[in-house]
This record gives structure tokens, C-alpha cells and sequence, in this order.
């Protein structure tokens, strides 16, 4: 079970607000405005900030 | 809610996530149906349950609306709601992991927005109130469920010193009065409001706290309670029963509307 589309739809970074788009690798969503990656465990969005990785670009 | 607070209460819920979620449900199928009725859900609608644990109200209201959200702090819990959406063959409802303090949502997106028995486990609960209220549409509604904890100071700090004995992730049972300020603060107002004596057995109650009899904390806790008897001193009505003692929790139940001026 992937992640259900809807949910992608609505998610947003929880620091900047700002809507998440998956990775190229499917294993995380990015914020396009503070680069944070917020990966995807067992189909499930880890949209916590301490959990997120910052991207260099 | 702070990083060590969090941790705190992610510990104690990956530690009782089995007990939580499969042996010791903490609502028989007519309570939870009470509260799914209260909160009136409707064909169309999109719904977040805040705090959702392993997916039990999420997954209960799914089949009466068009999109159930739950989110959690707890991974391990969502694992488990995941798994028993699987079971279920339930299509339209999805998991996140998120703080109540922050939300992934955009503002308005839930027709629905609920939250039971988990405000006092918030370090921050008006944080999380406000969060709620944003990502709530204007004319949509917010349910809070949560235990209440007595008005009288004496009777809270005992209350809450039981609570916290025995669950070190339980931050603060709120009072009504503190309730009602804090939805009038956020610019809630309520439509609809129900209390509900909900007597439930010790042992079972510390069972789904991942605390067993022969536990030092069941004692400490158990000795507290049993205290309290008299005069009724941590408003949980206890009656010793056996090896067992049936108490009791208050339970109130808010059905919310933005308030005509915060609408924006």
C-alpha cells in the first residue's frame, strides 16, 4: 500500500506551511521552500522536524 | 510540545502499543459509536482525528465520510493503524506522523477535526487547539474528548499526581473551567457538550499503561489510589472491589464551531 495520493495532495511542510512533493527515490517528501525532506517509513509520512533532513539544494 | 516531553510520551506508547490497541481497548463498540454520533460526520466530508493512537476513531469514522485522516506522534502506533486498515480493507483513510503543535495541513482543509483523550498528554494543549481551529474550514467543527480532572486544587494535584505515577507521559488532566477558556481563547464556541461518567477497573486501566500487578509503579499507584478513598480526595469515585477497584473518570465531550467573528 503506497501512499494514498490524497494524502499527498494536502500535506505541507509543518514548519513553513509550504505543500511537499515526493523525491525522485519516492522515499521522502521536500519542501521546496526550506528544502527539508521528511521521509516516507513503511508508507507512512514522518512530517516531524526533528526527523526531517535538510537538502543542500 | 518540547523535544524531551515528546520523546517521553513516544516511549510510553511504543512500550504499550499492544496493550493499547489490542488488549485493553479503552472503548467498548457502543462508546465508541456514541462518540462517532456526536460528532456527526457526514458522506462528503474530509476528517483529521488529531492524536489518533493506532487509528481506532480514524478508522471508524471512514466508512461514513469521504477521506479520514489520523495523525500521531507515536510511529509505532500508526504501524499499527496502518495494519489494521489493512485488515479492514478500508481505501479511504491515510496515516501521518506530525506533532499536534505543528500540523502539516494547510489552513481549512478538514470538514472535521477531532482530538479524544490526548490533550492531556500535551505539554502545549492551546498550541494544539490552534492548530486544530487553522486547518478546520470556516463553517467546519472541531471534537475534543478528553477526561476532566476536579475542579477543587487539592483534588487536581492529587488526580493528576495518580494520572502521572502511572503514565510518566500524562502532563495534565485539564478542568472543565480551563476547557472552556481555552476554546473561547482560540475563537471556538461550542455547539454541543456532553459529559460521561466512563467507570472502568484499575487493573485494567494500569494494564493499558503497560503497568502489570507485580510492577513497583502498580503498587505506588495502586497505594495512592486506594488513599484517596476516602473523602473521594482525587475525584475518581474508587470502591475497592476484590483484588480490583472500580473508578471512575469524567469525560467531556465538545462539539465546536468557529465563533461568528473568527471567521474570517
Amino acid at each position: 500500500m503506497a501512499v494514498s495520493p490524497e494524502l499527498l495532495e494536502i500535506l505541507v511542510c509543518p514548519v513553513c506551511k509550504t505543500p511537499v512533493k515526493l523525491t525522485p527515490d519516492g522515499q521522502g517528501l521536500k519542501c521546496s521552500q526550506c528544502r527539508r525532506v521528511y521521509p516516507i517509513k513503511d508508507d507512512i509520512p514522518v512530517m516531524l522536524v526533528d526527523e526531517a533532513k535538510i537538502d543542500a539544494e | 510540545m518540547s523535544k524531551k516531553h515528546n520523546e517521553l510520551v513516544q516511549k510510553q506508547f511504543t512500550k504499550t502499543r499492544e496493550a493499547f490497541s489490542v488488549y485493553v481497548v479503552r472503548d467498548t463498540p457502543e462508546v465508541l459509536e456514541e462518540k462517532i454520533r456526536f460528532m456527526r460526520p457526514e458522506r462528503g466530508e474530509r476528517t483529521l482525528d488529531v492524536a489518533c493512537g493506532p487509528g481506532t476513531l480514524a478508522l471508524a469514522v471512514a466508512p461514513q465520510v469521504r477521506f479520514a485522516c489520523g495523525g500521531d506522534l507515536t510511529f509505532a502506533m500508526l504501524r499499527q493503524a496502518l495494519e489494521f486498515q489493512r485488515e479492514r480493507g478500508i481505501a479511504n483513510a491515510a496515516f501521518a506522523c506530525c506533532d499536534a503543535d505543528h500540523l502539516p495541513y494547510p489552513d481549512g482543509t478538514f470538514d472535521l477535526v477531532t482530538c479524544q483523550c490526548a490533550f492531556h498528554h500535551m505539554q502545549k494543549p492551546m498550541t494544539a487547539l490552534i492548530e486544530m481551529a487553522r486547518v478546520m474550514k470556516p463553517e467546519g467543527r472541531a471534537v475534543i474528548i478528553d477526561a476532566l480532572a476536579p475542579e477543587s486544587d487539592a483534588k487536581f494535584e492529587l488526580h493528576n499526581r495518580i494520572e502521572r505515577l502511572r503514565d510518566p507521559s500524562h502532563a495534565e488532566s485539564l478542568r472543565l473551567t480551563t476547557f472552556l477558556r481555552m476554546f473561547d481563547e482560540s475563537g471556538l464556541e461550542i455547539a454541543r457538550e456532553a459529559l460521561r461518567r466512563r467507570e472502568r477497573s484499575f487493573n485494567r486501566w494500569m494494564l493499558r499503561a503497560g503497568v502489570n500487578p507485580g510492577d513497583r509503579r502498580y503498587r505506588e499507584t495502586r497505594e495512592l489510589m486506594e488513599q484517596s478513598v476516602k473523602g473521594d480526595a482525587a475525584g475518581f469515585s474508587p470502591r475497592v472491589e476484590g483484588d480490583d477497584i472500580t473508578i471512575a473518570h469524567t469525560e467531556g465531550m465538545f462539539l465546536l464551531h468557529r465563533k461568528p467573528s473568527s471567521a474570517p
